[in-house]
């Protein structure tokens, strides 16, 4: 959008627009063309680095790869000290929890000394409770003869062998 | 071969593809007035303007050329092109350590008399026709306002018919302050042509 202007800024204008046309007028609109075209066929820098073609590189990426083999195969069947072998050891507080043979509810009111007593005896240890019902998962080398010493006692209110162990 | 469009827009989304034809095309109707625009920005720096300028034109279309998307629009294509030209004309002033004028004059606006150097004017003596001399007459004042910032604004007006909204965006300056620069140059390229009309005997 152009401002209102007065007559002889408007001349003036036409007159100053008119010698800037008749000066790009005179100019070949072709100058300087074939100077953009050669800037454009000149390769960025990264382009004008002569890295070597990948046919040439070949041979020497396969011995590199080959003597890497060779050298891992020399070192792997190299005699090795016994203190260097690798060995296998439990981490400390992870151990498998035996499995459960028993499950007892004791009575309410038995005491832990109660309890280890009647363990004892069985010859059972507990694995894992007391459970939602208040029962315990017990595991005992004879599950017959433990279940049998847990029914005799006094505090055991039910037992029985896992279904696992019947 | 297709025919290639002659709307800036179009040309640039040929470019964006890979058509150099569009960036020939482009050149050919546009690097004339870039050309003469820079030739003006570069006058009264103490370099070889028409070297120079020739090297800016063909800087404008290298980068116009490489990212051609770069432009979105919201100003005229000629503005763009402008203002291109202009950051590269100063650029090329920067390097060549010749700010003296640009730098000197901050907006000196209406203390500026564009004198007339009688002994390096020549109105060309190939010069046939009067309105031919006129129009010499008329650049070579605007190439003699002291005040670079006043030529800029005076050509930018008249070179493609900006507005100040235009030209302020190009300047990067205040509406207001194209204005004044505007006025003063045109008062001073008056005051110019009239000393020269008075030489040539033509008053």
């Amino acid at each position: 959008m152009t401002e209102p202007m007065n007559q002889d800024d408007r001349e003036l204008r036409d007159a100053l627009r008119a010698a800037l046309d008749a000066e790009a007028a005179a100019m070949s609109p072709d100058a300087g063309l074939a100077q953009l075209h050669r800037r454009l066929r000149r390769p960025a820098w990264w382009r004008r680095i002569r890295w070597p073609s990948l046919p040439s590189l070949a041979p020497l990426t396969i011995t590199a790869l080959a003597s890497l083999c060779l050298v891992q195969a020399w070192l792997l069947w190299q005699p090795r000290d016994p203190v260097d072998q690798l060995q296998w050891r439990s981490l400390p507080g992870v151990t498998a929890q035996p499995a459960a043979s028993l499950r007892a509810r004791f009575a309410p009111g038995a005491t832990i000394a109660q309890m280890n007593a009647a363990l004892a005896q069985a010859g059972a240890a507990i694995v894992a409770g007391p459970l939602a019902d208040g029962s315990y998962l017990l595991d005992a080398l004879d599950p017959q003869a433990a279940l049998r010493s847990l029914q005799a006692g006094g505090i055991t209110v039910e037992a029985a062998t896992t279904p696992s162990h019947p | 071969m297709s025919v290639l469009p002659v709307n800036p827009a179009e040309l640039l989304a040929a470019m964006a593809s890979g058509d150099q034809r569009a960036l020939d095309a482009l050149y050919r109707a546009w690097s004339p007035r870039v050309r003469v625009f820079a030739r003006l920005q570069l006058a009264g720096c103490g370099l070889d303007a028409h070297a120079i300028a020739d090297e800016v034109t063909v800087d404008v279309f290298h980068d116009v050329w490489r990212a051609p998307m770069r432009y979105d629009g919201r100003v005229a294509f000629g503005t763009w092109l402008l203002t291109l030209a202009r950051n590269k004309a100063i650029d090329q002033i920067r390097r060549h350590g010749k700010r003296q004028a640009r730098e000197d004059s901050i907006d000196r606006d209406g203390h500026d008399q564009a004198q007339l150097d009688e002994s390096d004017h020549d109105p060309g003596p190939q010069a046939r026709h009067e309105g031919a001399q006129r129009r010499h007459g008329i650049l070579d004042c605007l190439r003699r306002l002291r005040n670079p910032l006043q030529r800029e604004s005076l050509t930018l007006w008249a070179i493609d018919d900006l507005s100040v909204a235009d030209i302020a965006q190009i300047q990067q300056a205040p509406a207001g302050t194209v204005k004044t620069r505007l006025f003063h140059g045109r008062l001073n390229l008056r005051q110019c042509l009239e000393r020269w009309l008075v030489q040539e005997g033509q008053a």
